[in-house]
């Protein structure tokens, strides 16, 4: 029969023995993948030679087809397309042919053609998206 | 006093290195790439096998899988793991489509009880990327575990 002395001898190899030989150790280490996708947004306007001939002689409500703009967006916060008038502000406000000589006007209206993705919508990836524009006026 | 008989206690350590190519993922080209993003070294003194083990943090998410993300857009890369390894303690030399389609089960090295001196495993990842991505940061983390056997 072993002393208590031997017992206690027993008990104290043990668990240095599982401390000595370990089983499941474990390092652990990290990669951070990261790639960056910058914005882009552009546009690419094309004019066609109606905008510069138009038929001011004819009568009536005319709308002409003046040109397309191509665009191309990939911000999920989307973008807004405006038009301006380069001769919309004196008086009377408002998009117009001016000539100078004898000083006559005729207003027009701008109309766009939205792609089926949306210009100014956001939460769509715009790919070569065209919008067409057309001018409205109407000749007495 | 002495020890358990039998073999001695296993000594083992790891180094991991990231390469800065990790940082740069060219993302928009719509090519396939394979990029090495870092090493692992490793010293072991033959007292117990061990396993390279893989995970990816966004695997779970969405389509089981690793991939790159972006979450303000939830835009996604899909891509996978590879290792190339020294053919020591038995291992495959090149172990490809890690994490692929599954976020389990991703060893990269297994090397069973041989003394390992200074060996270098060689970790990429394979994705091609899209030219119709949204704008943003596309991310990933990827966890290398030494599972000792």
């Amino acid at each position: 029969m072993m002393s208590p002395a031997r017992i206690v001898g027993l008990f104290a190899i043990l668990p240095m023995a599982l401390i000595a030989n370990p089983r499941n150790c474990l390092s652990q280490g990290h990669i951070y993948l990261r790639g960056v996708v910058p914005a882009h947004c552009s546009i690419a306007v094309s004019v066609f030679p109606a905008a510069s001939v138009r038929p001011l002689t004819a009568a009536g409500l005319r709308r002409i087809e003046v040109g397309t703009i191509l665009q191309n967006c990939n911000q999920r916060t989307g973008f807004t397309l405006t038009a301006a008038s380069a001769d919309g502000t004196p008086a009377p406000a408002g998009a117009e042919v001016f000539d100078a000589v004898p000083l006559g006007v005729l207003p027009y209206s701008v109309e766009s053609d939205k792609p089926a993705t949306g210009s100014g919508v956001a939460g769509k990836l715009i790919v070569n998206g065209t919008s067409t524009l057309y001018v409205n006026f109407f000749m007495n | 006093m002495g020890l358990a008989s039998g073999a001695g206690a296993a000594n083992c350590t790891f180094a991991f290195n990231a390469n800065p190519l990790a940082m740069l993922l060219p993302v928009t080209s719509a090519t396939p790439q394979r990029i090495q993003v870092g090493t692992v070294v490793q010293d072991c003194n033959g007292n117990a096998s061990y396993s390279l083990v893989v995970a990816s943090g966004n695997c779970l998410l969405s389509q089981a899988g690793a991939k790159l993300m972006d979450s303000s857009t939830m835009g996604s890369v899909r891509y996978s793991v590879e290792f190339d390894n020294p053919a020591t303690g038995g291992s495959q030399p090149v172990v490809t489509g890690l994490l692929a389609t599954s976020c389990s089960n991703a060893d990269g090295r297994d090397v069973a009880k041989t003394k390992i001196s200074n060996e270098s495993s060689a970790v990429f990842i394979n994705f091609t990327g899209s030219t119709l991505l949204w704008s943003g940061t596309y991310g990933d983390t990827l966890s290398l575990t030494l599972n000792m056997n």
